[in-house]
């Protein structure tokens, strides 16, 4: 009896030091070993050369750079590789430390890595599927970067209407679309808050005009609540945009895309002339994502809903319909 | 004297009968929710109803073991007049363990086993295994509760975290996929076989549990394949396996990753259904040979590990999937039948059993 409570006892103690030593995260790597990264950029543009080493395949024969900002950092770091792993193992030894992607909120691209680098990022790396794109070129941005202030830019414009929400995980999504196009916001010198760019999938890209990203705004998704100024014949005027539902359809063939707004105390006046602003835009960013042969406010997921599968060629635009209802 | 009863009764009551049936509930549900986690690749929204047809269908598969279970100890007796058929049942969950280990080797990605690699944080898992098997299913039946609420918890986040990323134009009333859907719900849910063994031992309201858990199985289920078609969308592309992709998408703090959440759940799943499988094994070498019985869990499980290194994972999915009718449905039907003939012989004879009239469906 006393010889099997001792074999307990042991067992125990066994087991005890197996939890302890194995199932916690005691024998991980301490906090400061990791290194979190708030902005990450990725490109195979030499820096000296100033352009891709082969513009025809992105980010396939390349030697990456990868540059990295860490948070409460002002200057970014840089090491180049083979391939993502490689760089981010270099990374590791020029950071003192682990790289942990998790919680990084901003990816810098400049169009030579796209689709199949993002998605070893996201799939493999682990970054946030919310992180935000912008479209930049890395080796300027990193020497001076403020990602704190980018970040916070890109999320203000998309609260008040003046962009559309983008971020990693949509950005992926519509580089596998039939048109292999992403819409990525772009930092802009004339303009206080950011441009939007079709970034396509070869790292071609063309940038929407003010109209078109506003457009987009509208035809991407449905929105929250905001206030919009309108230039009206007694001048500017503000409006309460309470919602705005977006609501897409397909009838003979024919795409439609109806967009119900509700406005707070407004005259009909003044709606008449929001119905007209908005349908300016829309049409300007319909007509440009065609210009661009880019899919970026769902028309595939609605043609394939349909089985309209002969729509679904990257070179025949889609017949589109655009209403807009005030209420 | 009392110290010895009470050691006497530890060994000789490690499976004994559930509590309540809540545990039998959380147990069920929760080695079936480790199968719908490992739902291979998505094929269309039609799987959505595939799945719900397929738990009809379980419902009435389901319908002689409740019947049979509620006399109970029918099935041990049973098995231990045919000891071959205890075999089967022994060789089916062996291969339905292998099964799980095969699925945590390849569903498994990289980010949600964080150790020093997938190889050792599987030894880790197979260890912990170890562990929980030689408790006995008492003690696993008493810990399901608690699983139960971080499983709940998880669900929940994994929701909030969605909730934003949902967009239903993905989702298109066709048949794609229903048959699709159909199959993988009913190749999926070997615990029905489980729940067989185990209502034989249960003690009190086990159409209510077994009602709950083939119900809520097939809400979780539905709710998983919802999510990951209105919220993956075409990223589902990257991965074998939405509900990865979907954990991956699903971060509802921009502060803070739920990764670590997932991993708990996602483990604490897995042992839990390794755990049911080491503990029915026991029980049934227990009634059929039982000078093996201490022996039973450790072996089981090395049982288990032996077939999903020497099987594919097609063999073990084509058999499991095979003998799943045939053990759930067929084999208490079977027994049931043959119960009812025997009152009838009796009735005939002048003895009239009632109870067994009525019970019969």
């Amino acid at each position: 009896m006393r010889n099997q409570f001792k074999l307990n006892l042991k067992l125990n103690l066994i087991l005890c030091l197996y939890f302890c030593i194995f199932l916690t995260g005691c024998s991980s790597e301490s906090i400061a070993d990791r290194v979190y990264t708030q902005a990450i950029g990725l490109t195979t543009k030499s820096e000296k050369a100033g352009n891709s080493k082969n513009p025809e395949n992105p980010g396939e024969s390349g030697i990456f750079t990868l540059y990295t900002q860490e948070f409460n950092q002002d200057a970014g770091k840089s090491v180049t590789g083979a391939d993502i792993p490689e760089v981010l193992r270099l990374e590791q030894a020029v950071n003192g430390g682990k790289v942990f992607t998790g919680h990084t909120e901003l990816l810098c691209l400049d169009g030579t890595c796209t689709l199949k680098q993002t998605e070893n990022l996201l799939l493999e790396q682990g970054l946030s599927p919310a992180c935000k794109i912008l479209y930049t070129d890395p080796a300027v941005y990193f020497k001076n970067p403020d990602s704190t202030g980018t970040v916070h830019m890109i999320r203000m414009s998309e609260q008040n209407g003046l962009l559309s929400s983008t971020e990693l995980s949509t950005a992926l999504a519509e580089w596998q679309g039939f048109r292999k196009t992403a819409l990525i916001p772009m930092q802009k010198e004339s303009q206080d808050y950011p441009a939007l760019v079709f970034l396509h999938q070869d790292g071609t890209c063309q940038e929407l005009s003010d109209a078109a990203a506003k457009g987009m705004y509208w035809l991407r998704r449905n929105t929250e609540s905001f206030t919009m100024t309108l230039a009206t014949p007694d001048g500017t005027q503000n409006i309460f945009i309470s919602s705005c539902k977006l609501k897409k359809t397909i009838k003979n063939q024919v795409l439609n895309y109806e967009i119900t707004i509700k406005t707070k105390d407004s005259s009909p006046e003044l709606q008449g002339i929001l119905q007209k602003e908005i349908l300016r835009e829309c049409h300007a960013a319909v007509s440009e994502m065609n210009q661009a042969k880019a899919d970026v406010i769902g028309m595939q997921d609605v043609l394939e809903h349909e089985n309209v599968n002969s729509k679904l060629d990257p070179n025949i635009d889609p017949e589109l319909k655009l209403s807009v209802i005030i209420k | 004297m009392s110290k010895i009863n009470l050691n006497q009764d530890f060994n000789k009551n490690k499976f004994s009968k559930f509590s309540n049936s809540g545990q039998l509930f959380c147990i069920l549900l929760l080695s079936g929710a480790w199968s719908v986690i490992c739902v291979p690749a998505l094929s269309g929204t039609g799987q959505i109803l595939g799945s719900a047809a397929g738990c009809l269908m379980q419902i009435l598969l389901c319908l002689p073991m409740l019947a049979l279970a509620r006399q109970s100890g029918s099935f041990e007796k049973m098995i231990k007049s045919h000891k071959i058929l205890g075999i089967c049942y022994i060789l089916f969950f062996l291969l339905w363990g292998a099964q799980g280990f095969l699925q945590l080797w390849d569903a498994a990605p990289a980010q949600l086993l964080p150790t020093s690699g997938k190889f050792t944080a599987a030894v880790l898992i197979t260890l912990t295994c170890l562990y929980t098997s030689s408790c006995g299913l008492r003690a696993t039946a008493r810990s399901a509760p608690f699983v139960m609420g971080l499983f709940l918890l998880s669900i929940a986040v994994l929701i909030l975290g969605a909730w934003k990323r949902i967009d239903l134009s993905r989702i298109d009333l066709e048949r794609n996929g229903f048959w699709d859907g159909v199959q993988v719900y009913n190749s999926l849910s070997g615990e029905l076989v489980t729940a067989f063994v185990l209502l034989d031992k249960a003690k009190t309201r086990k159409n209510a549990a077994m009602n709950s858990y083939l119900l809520s199985k097939a809400g979780f289920c539905i709710l998983i394949l919802f999510l990951s078609i209105t919220v993956n969308g075409r990223l589902s592309q990257f991965t074998d396996y939405p509900f990865f992709m979907l954990t991956t998408l699903s971060q509802p703090l921009q502060g803070q990753r739920a990764d670590a959440l997932y991993i708990l759940v996602f483990v604490m799943l897995f042992i839990l259904h390794i755990t049911l499988q080491t503990g029915v094994v026991g029980h049934l070498v227990e009634v059929l040979f039982p000078a093996l019985n201490r022996y039973a869990a450790p072996a089981s499980l090395a049982g288990m590990l032996l077939f999903a290194w020497f099987l594919n994972p097609g063999i073990t999915q084509g058999i499991t999937s095979t003998a799943l009718p045939v053990l759930a449905f067929l084999i208490p039907l079977f027994i049931r039948t043959k119960q009812f003939a025997k009152s009838i012989r009796k009735q005939n004879a002048g003895n009239i059993p009632k109870q067994d009239q009525e019970n019969f469906i």
